[in-house]
């Protein structure tokens, strides 16, 4: 029967479906009935129970009895089932927010689907109700670029002089211009701009504004989401961004638009980050980073996003750092770069971290050079530690005048690591191999990644010692595909996810991007290009990256939970507090893993 | 067929929500309703403005013809199509199916000849439709508003996309009559927004 | 308890500790144990080195070969031993240099050519195949014996455990089994030596006391004695050179360079991190290896000795000099078990003559003691050392013991080698060549399937020998040392080598060694397809099979060098690289520190 596979078929993507035998995939799949709701329409309400409710296509918003926004929901959700907010059980109306097709099941078949399916019957009465409790807290409603944009875009000739530049601004109350060249955005001016680049310097007003504009400006399109015009300002410290519908500008989102739209937000926090004078300010605003974490994690967000932005807050402290160091202690004498390792460089940083860090050095310095790098880094890194990067156990830090050198000296240290391969020398370049400028001459590190990338990727017998180390952390998979569980010390049994899943996977990519002599530090960047460069099957790239973000995600949750408890947020999950579904998920995720570990030992002859 | 017929009679038709209506989709050996044949059926029921996913039925048809180069729309083999019911037996299950309902297709006059022509070799009559054709709906509402039609803006996939529905990788009887009907539902409720409420004024008899 | 109980739980006990250790060390290898320990100690790795090298050829059967053949066998010794210097001095540092640690991954980029490593891949399959053979021969002899069943069957359960052991692979690799195996090995096959040098002539260390003189009373050095009995009955003396000396010569060299070829050993090179662990692993892996090898000359001397007395129990030529087949003792009864011992009663007398029919001037004399040819119609080299402690009435436990020792050699170098093997097929071959985009899960199951494949070929070969163990690791040796080690010689020391030749040196190294092979083997040694006898009247220049592994080298050379004249010269950078390899460049960096 060809019937309803379709409709199965769309249902075995979503949780908790996927759990169901086909047989009772395909029962569910004859019971539904499929609705059409244009914009605005209103889709129930959840008293008296309506059944249950799945979006096939489009976006609905869930609103209580004031019309005040409670959650929002989208392709592949659901709504109808009840929904508890702060413990408490509360009535709504759906209503639709985009054009929808949605799928409905009687209140009377979605109860017996609950009484026959154990598991599907504590998803809804558990995971749902957490998570729209915590996705309640937050309204969500901006989602697009888009809707940020308030006016149209004031556009300048880029022939036009400065001087009617100037008026036109003026005249628009604006404070920054976009400058059209031949029918297409050629630059960008601000009212910064102006005052450095013209008045500062005593410039003719009647140049061509194309002489002061910033040319070839970042972009985005209009439908971009939100987080990704803050991570892109975050990124690069821009605080306009032109937006883009096609190559047709259609206005100008700034910081200060992203801020008012979100109260609270990682941006806020780097913007501030970058406005105290001293390390005793820093150390105030550093007080906000757990609830800021804690909110990124209930937000929802993508895992990828979040180590990104905690990542960024970090790097923002660490720059900000350095800036009160040269002012303090004068320009730097010669070109250098502040590097930092490991998760910081992977961008893939959580709530609990040490510093990695160190600086390269354009030459060989000379002992007054010495003394000032000496002070820069004690300042740093001694800065940072104030804020709660504690210092690194293994001492990887700039603070350590052995990781305080010259270029040559640094390429020195991975010829030694690769052609030496004893165990420290192992760890140590599985922590150097992922490295990123945060501030400084990024061509000295990107000279030394190439280098060492390089080197790595030509000797097998070096990687085969690194396979080795990869092997160490193994997933907590015993014999009979058990979990392995261990104590953390105070008698609760549970998996360590950092040693026991991240870890892992983070070694397994970077083995391979190592085969590929692949430079990207990030875990997800190292994925999509080590499968570009034909060194690995798209399949299992996704599945490590599935299993990266599944483990991540239930890590993250813990974690956030921790904090908001008042305890030290750790990697240890006591197993009995996941659910069935939640076990057998992250057992699957394992066995990816486990399976990619098996790949790599038989591929240099491990065992 | 008498049994359609009657009930055809009895038809009280008004809007979406209380007229009940049968999505169908052929699938064709060709275009020729002299030459070619019925090698498939699908079809679904909307009851109360909803689409019943339980009552979604495909059917493969055996036909002494060979599928041909139709083979490459309808991705039927000659040897699936040999499996399939007597074209005799298929319409009767559609009809009875279609007892008390107004049919829905998307081109009707393309499917509907060919019934017609079925209908005229196996009960010796050829019945009337009443026929919703979304695509003819769609083409009228464009006139109204003055919008230009080119050749091909017209495919069932072409206006789904409009109305924001998902795009079906799968080409079958079946699917193509869960697109019509979900395409139905949908030029429904934006007939609604526009306030033009009563199907029947595109209800069209053949 | 019976011996068949005994061996049960000694073998279990030694399985049940490599498991043990597996596991303890899985569960300690996740983080702290690997930064904490600073790395393997040389003595360490020098007894995991050893026993990877030290297979059933060397175990089983290399000294069932020295009983038999005497003094010309101890050419295995010294190829091997010179063929494990040659390695660690010769190749191993500059293939280390060169960052690979597979032959065709070096011969592949030294050559810059996917032809030419695929060529490398097969010969080192090849060569890994048959030695893989050898194993299985030891392992289906041990089975047999302590299983009660005849030899197939042994080969059988044999291939089963081998498999087991190699797919579950956790127990490999891992330093510590692989010194336990040391223990095992080195414990099953000197205890016995001890033993039996005590009875025969007091002195309680096997290698002195093959130079001792009998603990009888009598004056007679033990290998007098040996000659004596041995010539009395028409064989040749124990101490006399039989082959030609080209043929020995040859063979030793075979052995040497064919060592070198061989992939699981030289990976052993590269898991330690300094090359002056490695050497000095190397130099204490030798001393470990001489602890069996200087053994092995005595056990074969002194077990022929026992075989010789246990069936002539008295003088030669007297009808009651000789054993009464009934009477026979209960290990010679096992041994018929598995077939590979058998006795034919030819001059229906019910007793035993054992002697050289072959030597017509004793044959004449043994027809005058009324003896009608020998009756020993079997008796299979590879059955001494297991025999040997029941031979000489040792306690149940020592048998049992040396034969856990012979699984342990047999399975330590198994795994290595099939190991290599799948990860050269499943890797070299099916991701690198046939299917880039392989999912890792194909890429596993293409190690598994060549795993079970060369496995499956390897038993059938056990079962229809070319050969005893350690001469069918002999053809494995003759073939890896035609094929691979002057490619490896060449990519080292020669820049001048091209693409071209370094492919039609391999082939014609290979085809030409694997022909002689089968001309007088039987194609595939398949029984009965020989194109001649295999006797040293039909040998080429009167050069055996066994040895024929250097002339193929030889001509691997000159194809090569003269190939390579005539086609273009390598690429530049090939020609830095080659010249790269050469200066230590490493250890200036190392100086630096």
């Amino acid at each position: 029967m060809h019937d309803v596979n379709l409709a199965a078929e769309f249902l075995h993507t979503i949780m908790p479906f996927n759990s169901l035998q086909s047989g009772d995939l395909h029962a569910l799949a004859n019971k539904l009935e499929v609705a059409y709701y244009p914009q605005g329409k209103m889709i129930l309400s959840s008293n008296p129970p309506p059944g249950l409710a799945i979006i096939r296509k489009g976006a609905v918003r869930l609103v209580d009895a004031a019309h005040k926004f409670l959650d929002k929901r989208s392709e592949g959700e659901m709504f109808g089932h009840q929904v508890f907010l702060h413990g408490e059980q509360r009535d709504y109306v759906a209503e639709a927010e985009e054009d929808c097709l949605v799928w409905h099941l009687s209140q009377a078949d979605f109860e017996a689907l609950c009484e026959q399916q154990e598991l599907i019957s504590e998803f809804f009465s558990s995971h749902l109700k957490k998570r729209v409790s915590v996705a309640a807290h937050v309204q969500r409603s901006v989602t697009h670029v888009r809707d940020l944009l308030k006016r149209d875009p004031v556009l300048i000739d880029s022939k036009a002089s400065i001087r009617e530049a100037a008026r036109l601004m003026s005249r628009e109350n604006v404070s920054s211009v976009l400058v059209m060249r031949e029918g297409l955005l050629g630059g960008i001016v601000t009212d910064k701009d102006l005052r450095q680049r013209v008045l500062a310097v005593d410039l003719d007003p009647n140049a061509a504004i194309e002489e002061v504009m910033t040319a070839n400006p970042r972009t985005l399109a209009a439908d971009a989401d939100v987080d990704a015009a803050l991570l892109l300002m975050m990124r690069q410290n821009y605080h306009h961004l032109p937006i883009l519908d096609g190559d047709r500008p259609l206005g100008l989102v700034t910081a200060g638009d992203i801020l008012r739209a979100q109260s609270e937000h990682p941006l806020r926090l780097v913007r501030d980050i970058y406005k105290k004078k001293s390390v005793d300010e820093l150390v105030v605003l550093s007080r906000r980073l757990p609830t800021l974490f804690v909110r990124l994690v209930n937000l929802g967000r993508d895992v990828e996003q979040i180590g990104c932005m905690v990542t960024h807050i970090t790097d923002a402290f660490t720059v900000r750092l350095l800036q009160l160091a040269e002012a303090e202690f004068g320009p730097p004498p010669m070109s250098y770069a502040w590097v930092v390792f490991g998760s910081q460089a992977r961008e893939e940083q959580t709530a609990k971290t040490d510093q990695d860090n160190g600086i390269v050095l354009e030459r060989r310095a000379t002992e007054a050079e010495a003394r000032y790098f000496a002070k820069l880094a004690d300042f740093v890194c001694g800065g940072l530690d104030k804020l709660g990067y504690e210092f690194c156990p293994g001492e990887v830090m700039a603070l350590n005048v052995k990781w305080r050198v010259s270029l040559a000296k640094w390429k020195r240290h991975f010829d030694r690591w690769i052609e030496v391969p004893e165990p420290k020398s192992v760890m140590h370049s599985s922590i150097f191999f992922d490295m990123r400028c945060v501030r400084g001459n990024s061509e000295l590190v990107d000279e030394l990644l190439d280098y060492a990338v390089g080197r790595a990727k030509r000797n097998r017998i070096f990687r085969r010692f690194m396979a080795a180390n990869v092997m160490s952390h193994r997933p907590p998979i015993g014999f009979f595909r058990r979990f392995v569980q261990e104590d953390d010390g105070s008698h609760t049994e549970g998996l360590n996810l950092k040693h026991r899943g991240i870890v892992p996977i983070t070694d397994l990519v970077r083995m391979r991007a190592l085969e590929a002599g692949i430079t990207a530090a990030n875990t997800f960047r190292r994925l999509e290009q080590v499968v570009a460069a034909g060194e690995m099957n798209e399949n299992d790239a996704s599945s490590l990256r599935d299993a990266l973000i599944l483990i991540n995600r239930i890590r993250l949750n813990f974690q956030a939970e921790q904090m908001v408890a008042g305890q030290k947020p750790g990697n240890f999950v006591p197993t009995e507090e996941l659910s069935p579904l939640m076990r057998r998920n992250l057992k699957a995720a394992f066995m990816l893993v486990v399976e990619a570990q098996n790949a790599l030992s038989s591929r240099y002859q491990l065992h | 067929m008498r049994d359609y017929l009657e009930t055809c009679a009895a038809l009280d038709i008004g809007r979406i929500d209380n007229t009940p209506l049968i999505a169908v989709d052929l699938e064709l050996t060709g275009l020729d309703k002299n030459e070619d044949h019925i090698i498939a059926m699908g079809w679904t029921h909307i009851d109360r403005g909803r689409i019943q996913l339980g009552s979604n039925q495909h059917l493969l048809i055996s036909s002494a013809q060979s599928v041909g180069s139709s083979a490459a729309i309808h991705e039927l083999m000659d040897s699936e199509v040999a499996q399939g019911q007597a074209i005799e037996d298929g319409l009767e299950a559609l009809f009875r199916a279609a007892w008390g309902r107004v049919w829905v297709f998307h081109h009707a006059g393309l499917d509907v000849s060919f019934l017609k022509k079925a209908c005229a070799n196996w009960a010796r009559v050829v019945p009337g439709f009443i026929v919703l054709d979304t695509m003819r709906i769609e083409y009228q509402q464009r006139k109204r508003r003055e919008v230009p039609v080119k050749h091909g803006d017209l495919q069932l996939g072409r206006i789904r996309s409009l109305y924001g529905l998902p795009r079906y990788t799968a080409h079958n009887a079946l699917n193509d009559a869960l697109a019509t009907a979900e395409l139905m539902l949908a030029i429904a409720a934006s007939m609604e927004s526009e306030a033009s409420l009563a199907l029947s004024p595109h209800l069209k008899f053949f | 308890m019976t011996l068949q109980t005994m061996t049960f739980i000694v073998v279990g006990a030694t399985f049940a500790l490599y498991i043990g250790i597996a596991i303890w060390s899985r569960a300690a290898t996740t983080g702290e144990f690997y930064v904490a320990g600073k790395g393997i100690h040389p003595v360490a790795n020098g007894m995991a080195t050893a026993a990877d090298w030290m297979s059933a050829a060397s175990f089983i059967s290399m000294a069932g070969l020295i009983a038999f053949l005497g003094y010309d066998a101890s050419v295995y010794l010294m190829g091997w031993t010179g063929g494990y210097v040659l390695l660690a001095l010769l190749l191993a540092p500059y293939l280390r240099k060169f960052g690979k640690f597979t032959v065709p991954e070096f011969i592949g980029e030294r050559f810059y050519s996917k032809s030419a490593r695929l060529v490398a891949v097969i010969c080192l399959i090849v060569a890994s195949v048959t030695y893989v053979i050898g194993q299985m021969k030891g392992v289906g002899v041990a089975f047999g014996r302590f299983l009660e069943v005849p030899f197939e069957v042994g080969v059988l359960v044999g291939m089963a455990i081998v498999f087991f052991y190699a797919v579950l692979g956790g127990m490999k690799g891992i330093t510590y089994t692989q010194i336990a195996q040391y223990c095992v090995l080195i414990f099953a096959y000197t205890i016995p030596a001890i033993f039996i040098a005590l009875n025969l002539t007091g002195n309680p260390i096997p290698q002195l006391g093959l130079g001792s003189e009998m603990a009888d009373g009598s004056g007679v050095h033990l290998l007098d004695r040996l000659d004596q009995v041995i010539m009395d009955l028409g064989f040749p003396a124990y101490t006399a050179q039989k082959g030609s000396t080209l043929n020995i010569s040859l063979l030793t060299l075979s052995l040497m360079i064919g060592t070198a070829g061989l992939p699981h050993v030289i990976v052993r090179f590269f898991t330690v991190p300094k090359v002056s662990d490695a050497r000095s692993s190397a130099g204490w892996a030798l001393v470990f290896i001489a602890i069996l090898y200087t053994t092995a000359p005595a056990v074969g001397a002194m077990a022929r000795l026992n075989l010789m007395q246990t069936i002539q129990t008295g003088e030669i030529g007297s009808p009651a000099g000789n054993l009464v087949y009934a009477d026979r003792p209960e290990w010679f009864k096992n041994w018929e078990t598995t077939g590979l011992l058998q006795f034919e009663d030819k001059n229906g007398d019910g007793r035993i003559q054992y002697y050289n029919d072959g030597n017509a001037d004793f044959a004449a004399k043994a027809e005058s003691y009324g003896w009608k040819g020998n009756e020993m119609t079997k008796v299979d080299r590879d059955i001494m050392v297991l025999a040997n402690p029941e031979i000489a009435n040792l306690p149940n436990w020592v048998i049992a013991l040396v034969a856990a020792g012979g699984l342990a050699a047999a399975l330590s170098t198994a795994a290595g080698l099939l190991l290599a093997i799948a990860s050269a097929i499943s890797h070299d071959v099916v991701k690198g060549m046939v299917a880039p985009n392989i999912s890792e899960k194909g890429e596993l199951l293409a190690s598994r399937i060549a795993m079970a494949g060369a496995i499956l070929v390897a038993g059938y070969l056990g079962m229809n020998p070319p050969g005893f163990a350690a001469q069918v690791v002999a053809l494995a040796f003759g073939l890896a040392a035609g094929s691979i080690f002057p490619a490896l010689m060449m990519g080292i020391f020669n820049k001048n080598i091209n693409r071209e030749g370094a492919i039609a040196g391999m082939l014609a190294g290979l085809l030409s060694t694997l022909v002689y092979i089968f001309w007088f083997k039987g194609w595939f040694f398949v029984p009965g397809t020989e194109m001649a006898a295999n006797t040293p009247d039909n040998w080429f220049m009167g050069i055996s099979p066994e040895s024929f592994g250097a002339v193929g080298a030889l001509l691997n050379f000159v194809t090569a060098t003269l190939v390579s004249k005539v086609t273009a010269a390598p690429p530049e950078h090939i020609q830095h690289l080659v010249e790269d390899i050469r200066v230590p460049k490493g250890a200036a960096a190392a100086v630096d520190h």
